[in-house]
């Protein structure tokens, strides 16, 4: 991940690349890759994948030119670009959920709960206010979602700054809690009168706190440019002020930036507490913009898929923005191939094999294929004496056990 | 009132899964390896092992094959790029659940909610099965539940007193001391424990789909590869604790159905969020608890980086 400062270039020598003849004139070096490189690895690895899905698609649905089929209905039809916009909305703001953790080392997988909290109290907002005019509804739902996003990371923040407990686990737990918690109030007093049966949804939302649509390729919702809108702000925010230099400091060491004079611990709450108020924002612009009832389909895993996107995405807001609209044709390309019988649950191996290839390579963007100096150069060296060598990535070390910060 | 009894053996029953998980990530752990994702791997055993009972109607061939497909999966899927590779620990961890999770779908689409008819064989513990209370408490269970009980003892008896056992722990606490100063095959350690942990994980899926549940549904695990993450923090990397901690859990599990038996006056869902609650909790009292030093391997969750 590109998500570290600077550091000075250390140069290993590879010892192998398998092949013999080569190896006399050619060797690896090893360094921290720039943005550039690691951005270019980081797409080699979603083509690659994206590549093997279609491969997949192409060989198991026996429809003559599939891809182009779904693409073209995507792309250049008003229901599909509609459709596209719906989709990418929500990620922008659950993959700044992760990401924000992220230049800190620390894993928010926690969007999901978070995104449905944040819905939670915009709706308890919503039904305690029922005859607010549609601007306040609007501004206080979005208040209150954040709000309930960090609060409902708050638990997590707790016992990692004080106790130092892994927040992978803790802000996934509450995710559970969040799917039970909220079916506890629809299933009550929040309950739609006419639902029967088996699904089960909330009474609708006002009808002032709808989003207005915009009159775009036959109705976006305006939600996209308020998503749009607040992940750059808040991008921004958090690239060029102290908060977010700190961020980087703290991600990069923790002993060290408290050594520095970086209070650790307030960095590290701020960061996910940040985190979760996007999350539960993003989960009221879904619920305003598209849903406008609190069910349990409001999210799609969109908490989920945002660790995705904010993996991808690197440590940049343009990644985030990039990447969501990515994800968001591979879920409508998903959806649509639904009728040929592939199911949209697929997708997970898509995101999965997304990850894992984005992880190799950030290893391959470290190691670069020079010529051999004749005389001196790489060759003075020292060889390292075995095969292995530690490199600490400090943040996912501590993110395990142990007692810093 | 057989309530009791009724509900101790399920918590066990529910508990069996995570404890076979934990066992596994353990092991995993113990040579350096974090793996975040054995809730794909659960996946991947419960839709083989449902599928297979299916078609073959022998649960225990169903239980081997989910075992089997745990750990091809996470060899390919895990110790290719961090083993292999040398490529950072969590976000193949992450990568292996996603692929779990859509790759179990993709197999059991056709079998969701079909139950599996052939249950495992039940062990009934001889002696033990003619005092009244005491069978029904401990002895009459699958056999599963008996080896997920041993297993953290052998784990123990291993890593402590046998040589192979020290090795491992060299391996954790300090691979490249470990591969230069005693000569491990650090790689290939590391490689073999990733499979272990994949059968464990792969074998804790399958039983908790073909046994405690009876069927395939979709995401039957429901966090239960996370709660067996934080059962292993829980236990402070002493395979014996892994057993205090999954059964714990594995009484919040059936809390709800407690609840709805005993008709208590909580809702349901707050039941159902005991488990999860759980998990943050036992980890909280773990750091909690007095003279807390960290237990965990030294280069646990530590990246490597090969060279030849």
């Amino acid at each position: 991940m590109s998500l570290s400062l600077p550091t000075v270039t250390d140069v290993h020598v590879r010892q192998s690349i398998g092949v013999r003849s080569l190896r006399s004139r050619w060797t690896w070096i090893r360094q921290e890759p720039s943005e550039t490189r690691s951005w270019i690895c980081r797409l080699i690895a979603v083509v690659l994948a994206l590549v093997v899905a279609g491969a997949y698609l192409v060989i198991t649905v026996h429809v003559p030119d599939v891809l182009g089929l779904v693409l073209r209905t995507t792309f250049t039809t008003a229901p599909g670009l509609q459709e596209l916009v719906v989709l990418a909305t929500p990620f922008f703001l659950t993959a700044m959920a992760a990401q924000i953790p992220l230049r800190v080392g620390l894993w928010n997988v926690g969007g999901e709960g978070q995104f449905f909290a944040g819905a939670w109290l915009a709706t308890a907002f919503a039904f305690s206010l029922p005859h607010a005019p549609g601007g306040v509804l609007i501004i206080g739902m979005l208040l209150a979602g954040a709000v309930g996003g960090a609060i409902w990371v708050a638990i997590p923040v707790l016992v990692k700054t004080l106790l130092n407990v892994n927040e992978i686990i803790t802000t996934l737990m509450l995710n559970f809690a969040a799917t039970y918690w909220i079916a506890y109030w629809i299933t009550g007093s929040w309950r739609y009168p006419s639902t029967q049966g088996g699904t089960i949804e909330s009474r609708f939302m006002p009808a002032q706190s709808n989003l207005p649509l915009i009159h775009l390729a036959g109705g976006l919702d305006s939600g996209l440019i308020i998503a749009v809108a607040l992940t750059i702000a808040v991008g921004l925010a958090v690239r060029y002020s102290i908060f977010g230099y700190r961020t980087l400091i703290v991600g990069s060491g923790r002993a060290v930036s408290s050594y520095a004079g970086v209070r650790v611990r307030w960095v590290i709450a701020l960061s996910l507490l940040l985190g979760g108020a996007l999350a539960g924002a993003g989960g009221v612009l879904q619920l305003i913009g598209n849903s406008h009832q609190l069910t349990p389909g409001l999210s799609d895993n969109t908490g989920y898929l945002g660790i995705a996107v904010a993996v991808l995405a690197g440590g940049s807001v343009l990644g985030v923005i990039v990447m969501s609209c990515l994800l968001a044709v591979i879920m409508s390309v998903g959806q649509a191939v639904q009728i040929y019988g592939v199911s949209s649950e697929d997708v997970f191996i898509l995101i999965g094999l997304l990850l894992l290839l984005a992880t190799i390579a950030e290893v391959v963007a470290k190691y670069r294929l020079v010529r051999k100096v004749p005389t001196g150069g790489t060759a003075r060296v020292p060889k390292e004496p075995v095969g292995l060598a530690p490199s600490v990535s400090e943040s996912s070390r501590a993110a395990v056990a142990g007692d810093v910060g | 009132m057989h309530t009791f009894e009724l509900y101790f053996a399920a918590a066990i029953l529910a508990g069996t899964p995570l404890l076979l998980a934990a066992t596994g990530e353990l092991l995993g752990e113990t040579v350096g390896l974090l793996n975040v994702g054995i809730e794909g791997v659960m996946l991947i055993g419960a839709v083989t092992g449902v599928v297979v009972t299916l078609h073959t109607n022998n649960a225990e061939l169903g239980l081997l094959v989910g075992a089997l497909a745990g750990a091809v999966f996470l060899l390919v899927f895990y110790a290719l790029p961090v083993v292999a590779l040398g490529t950072e620990q969590i976000l193949p961890g992450f990568g292996v659940w996603f692929v779990g999770l859509g790759l179990s779908q993709l197999i059991g689409v056709n079998y969701e909610n079909t139950p599996v008819s052939s249950g495992s064989t039940v062990v009934r513990l001889p002696g033990i099965d003619r005092i009244p209370v005491v069978k029904e408490l401990i002895g009459q269970y699958p056999w599963p539940v008996y080896l997920a009980f041993v297993l953290p003892f052998v784990v123990a008896w291993v890593l402590a007193r046998t040589r192979h056992g020290r090795n491992l722990r060299a391996i954790g606490e300090d691979p490249v001391a470990a591969s230069a100063g005693a000569g491990i095959a650090v790689r290939w350690w590391r490689t073999v424990y990733v499979a272990v942990n994949g059968l464990l994980g792969g074998f804790a899926g399958a039983v908790l789909a073909v046994i405690a549940v009876g069927e395939w549904g979709t995401d039957v695990t429901a966090g239960r590869g996370f709660i067996a993450l934080a059962v292993v923090i829980f236990s402070g990397w002493r395979s014996m604790r892994l057993i205090v901690g999954a059964y714990i859990i594995g009484a919040l599990l059936i809390l709800a159905d407690l609840g709805g038996a005993l008709s208590w006056p909580i809702p349901s869902e707050f039941l159902d969020m005991m488990p999860y609650i759980g998990a943050v909790a036992i980890l909280t009292v773990w750091a909690l608890r007095p003279g807390r030093r960290a237990a965990a391997p030294g280069s646990l969750g530590v990246r490597l980086k090969y060279s030849g």
